[in-house]
């Protein structure tokens, strides 16, 4: 891999948030935001490698993040098997099952995959109600408290969970540099551009969408467990749900899908601005961080469709346009 | 055999109700080529605005489809042209439109609720609450009236498709985009009015749907997911399609409700739904390749 | 010596209507072949065929020894582009996400999975066809011509045996057709087997050796370009006038 200008702005970020918990996050409170940022980005970052990258939209992550959360919190408490082994059984279950959606994706044209991922994990949200004697359904899943015991993935403080995300963070992100200039990033980006073209330059479509979603459910569900782990209580809609899904899109949509540091600036942003803003009116309204969250999508939409990456050449095109306004205007000499 | 009945005749009426609703979201799919995230929040709209006129100035349901109705409309054309019109005309990805309805979703949603409160409303008025008896099976009154009203509705939009000269700009729009644009047809307007026009389709269906279920902020969050899966069954783009997939779901619905489980009759929804995807992509009456 | 490729019996229905009928023909390495016919007779969706992008309702396609018809599952695109074939297409599909550098490397991975080396492939392809200066450009501020080259460019990094080009010349002006010519040329002379489809019937009879016609999906002449000229068949085919080159 190249050591170019991504990786140093990378490793620098790294530095600057390992740093984070000393003089910035002091609290449980602002280490729980710290926490909550850094696992948007890496849901994010997963969420790209297929959707962004590969240009697969899915709209059902959650089923990947609930399974990773469920999977390994069942064989904890039913089994008493440790969440680090139950990471890896939650993080198999999930690829068979983007194994299961990769599939149809390859016969159904883009809008109807989105839904068929986002009926997916509402699919798996219900079941999960449902069979309430399994997995607790609806009123959700205890974890049981250890206090610190990290054979079992648990710690009496959250800086050490802080870490392990930002580690995981960090991996993600080594990854989808990597993918991004890796044979297989290549591939997914031309089967996104355009599958018949990619086809006749010898790509196997099949096998290379089966991959991505294989790896992203991987990466998703990893999260999950992580997730079910800190804050040691799941239930099917803050797992399964529709908001949960969305969110991991939005997010890296927002930032910018497809790129590198698209996911990472749109979890960032987003996630503490939300509740910063929500602690700041709680007061006076609730919701206003739903509001906020609206507002900047619909900003983005509108005036930055390829996302917050793309605020730098935004930026450039207008003060290039307001030029170009000025030269015309002048009077002809 | 009563129970079956009972599921299917409970399911159709229903099910109207959601086909009207479900008709708007695949107009504005087929015409503008927009996935409105926001669908489920018009309705929402329909309802409460139904529920003020109600307790405001006293014209019940479904009378007051006639002040709804044209309010949405308008609501829908300005949303049109002040939201989704730089994004429609600024690109054709996919992902801004994701952005741009789910944030407008998210906007109404939180408005509602500080509005209105987390509280369920409804509108109990004497009617509502009677029940026919037609043999063994019951009918409930309101869905009665209400699936009679979704049917009348559609009947129109049905004739307004293919008898004005808009309804047939919206189908030729649908069908060939760039042809239709050669001809003259002033995209603009039409897309506007398709937007306009889902909005108080969707305010039709919330205004019955009031007289036997409630609103609350996120009402919209229900209906959504059966909304897409009604139009996707019809075939996106097929207006009428859309109606009959609304039916098909309720059916659906109510059937697996009472034979299987109460809690998972939008499990097998879901896996129906699955599977017309996998035979037959295109709906059930979509065209082929028509996305 | 065996043919590189060889098809027999070729049909493809589309519903009720038949694109390709009863297409036979073989084609030895070496050398340029060129496809007329009028708009409609069928030469893309041959192509298609060819390349797998399409599969044949009946008959058999042998490229470089191998059916790749065979089996009732016909081999997919990706598979025949690995045996060696190449192509580009009427409507250029060049990927906007990528730059011009990130097109040509694609073609190039078929050959090599490390970046680096995909890389300097490309690279040398990209001089080829003279976009070297460019290749760090975002294929959405190309022109045409600049496209439909560097589609070329992306086709040649496959290493392909056989090319398949689909009317690379429409919209070229009188010189740019020059240049695109002399490429084509050289390529021909560094290995590659071309079966060139092109409206204009005067740049074919100069470039190829052999001229297939065909006209409602019919192969209805196949021989040397003064043959294929002269033939009747042919020129009835085209009876709205031979098709010059206006540019």
């Amino acid at each position: 891999m190249k050591w170019d200008r991504d990786l140093k702005a990378g490793l620098v970020l790294m530095l600057v948030l390992t740093s984070l918990p000393w003089w910035a996050l002091t609290s449980s409170y602002t280490l729980g935001i710290g926490i909550t940022a850094l696992t948007s980005v890496a849901l994010a970052l997963a969420w790209n490698v297929i959707s962004g990258i590969g240009g697969q939209l899915s709209m059902g992550h959650g089923a990947y993040f609930g399974l990773g959360a469920y999977t390994s919190s069942l064989l904890l408490v039913r089994l008493g098997v440790t969440p680090w082994i139950g990471m890896v059984a939650g993080a198999i279950l999930a690829a068979l099952f983007g194994l299961c959606l990769g599939y149809p994706s390859f016969r159904l044209k883009g809008v109807y995959f989105k839904l068929v991922t986002f009926v997916s994990s509402l699919i798996l949200e219900i079941i999960c109600r449902s069979w309430s004697s399994f997995t607790g359904g609806d009123p959700g899943l205890q974890i049981p408290l250890l206090r610190n015991a990290p054979a079992m993935y648990q710690f009496a403080s959250p800086i050490p969970y802080f870490y392990i995300i930002l580690a995981m963070t960090s991996l993600y992100f080594l990854f989808t540099r990597w993918i991004l200039c890796s044979r297989f990033g290549y591939y997914l980006q031309a089967l996104r551009d355009d599958q018949v073209a990619a086809e006749v330059l010898g790509i196997n479509s099949l096998y290379m969408k089966l991959t991505g979603f294989a790896l992203s459910a991987i990466l998703t569900a990893l999260v999950g467990t992580f997730y079910a782990q800190y804050v040691l209580f799941i239930d099917p809609a803050s797992t399964f749900g529709m908001f949960v899904s969305v969110k991991i899109a939005l997010a890296a949509i927002v930032g910018g899908a497809g790129t590198l540091w698209g996911p990472v600036i749109g979890g960032l942003f987003l996630i503490p601005l939300a509740e910063v803003a929500n602690a700041e009116f709680a007061a006076i309204l609730t919701g206003v961080d739903t509001v906020l969250y609206s507002v900047v999508l619909i900003v983005v939409a509108i005036f930055l469709p390829r996302g917050l990456v793309s605020l730098p050449e935004f930026i450039r095109a207008r003060r290039s346009e307001v030029q170009r306004m000025k030269v015309s205007a002048k009077p002809a000499s | 055999m009563t129970q079956f009945f009972q599921a299917v005749i409970s399911g159709i009426l229903v099910g109207g109700v959601l086909g009207l609703v479900s008709m708007g979201l695949s107009l504005v799919f087929g015409v503008v080529r927009i996935i409105n995230f926001a669908h489920g929040e018009l309705i929402m709209l329909g309802m409460y605005g139904t529920f003020l006129v109600y307790t405001g100035i006293s014209i019940p349901p479904p009378f007051s489809i006639l002040i709804v109705a044209p309010l949405l409309f308008v609501f829908g054309v300005l949303l049109y042209r002040v939201l989704f019109e730089p994004v429609v005309l600024g690109s054709t990805e996919l992902l801004p439109q994701l952005s741009l309805t789910v944030g407008i979703s998210f906007a109404i949603q939180t408005i509602a609720l500080w509005i209105f409160s987390p509280n369920h409303r409804s509108v109990q008025m004497s009617w509502t609450t009677t029940y026919y008896n037609v043999g063994e099976v019951f009918i409930n009154q309101a869905q009665l009236i209400a699936f009679l009203v979704s049917l009348v509705v559609s009947f129109l939009m049905w004739l307004g498709l293919a008898r004005t000269d808009l309804g047939r700009a919206m189908r030729a729009m649908v069908d060939d985009r760039e042809v239709a644009q050669m001809m003259g047809i002033n995209s603009r307007r039409i897309y506007g009015f398709a937007v306009g026009t889902s909005a108080a389709l969707a305010a039709v269906g919330g205004n019955i749907l009031m007289t036997y279920y409630p609103a609350s902020p996120t009402v919209g969050l229900q209906f959504l997911p059966l909304a897409f899966v009604a139009v996707v069954m019809g075939g996106m783009g097929n207006v009428l399609g859309a109606f009959v997939g609304g039916i098909i779901v309720g059916i659906v619905q109510q059937v697996t409700g009472v034979y299987v489980a109460f809690q998972l009759q939008n499990a097998g929804l879901m896996l129906v739904f699955i599977a017309v995807l996998l035979l037959r992509p295109s709906g059930l009456f979509g065209k082929e390749g028509s996305l | 010596m065996a043919a590189l490729l060889e098809v027999e019996g070729l049909n493809k229905w589309f519903g009720g209507l038949q694109a390709v009928a009863e297409v036979s023909f073989s084609i030895q390495e070496g050398g340029i072949v060129g496809l007329i016919g009028p708009n409609g007779a069928g030469k893309s969706t041959l192509f298609d065929l060819l390349s797998g992008v399409q599969r044949s309702t009946t008959g058999r396609v042998r490229f470089r020894g191998h059916d790749v018809t065979s089996g009732g599952a016909h081999w997919s695109a990706h598979r025949i582009a690995a045996l060696g074939m190449s192509r580009t297409f009427q409507k250029v599909r060049v990927f906007p996400g990528m730059t011009v550098l990130g097109n040509a490397m694609v073609g190039a991975f078929l050959h090599t999975a490390n970046p680096a080396e995909a890389e300097k492939r490309a690279e040398e392809a990209l001089e080829m066809v003279d976009l070297y200066e460019m290749r760090h450009r975002s294929t959405r501020s190309l022109t045409l011509v600049d496209r439909k080259r560097l589609e070329m460019a992306r086709a040649l990094c496959t290493r392909p045996s056989l090319l398949l080009l689909d009317e690379v010349l429409s919209g070229l002006n009188r010189q740019e057709i020059t240049v695109a010519l002399d490429l084509i040329r050289r390529l021909n002379r560094s290995g590659v087997t071309l079966i060139v489809v092109e409206h204009l019937l005067r740049v074919i009879m100069e470039l190829s050796q052999r001229v297939l016609v065909m006209d409602y999906g019919q192969l209805i002449a196949d021989g040397k370009p003064e043959e294929v000229r002269s033939n009747p068949k042919v020129i009835k085919a085209y009876i709205g006038g031979t098709e010059e080159s206006h540019a």
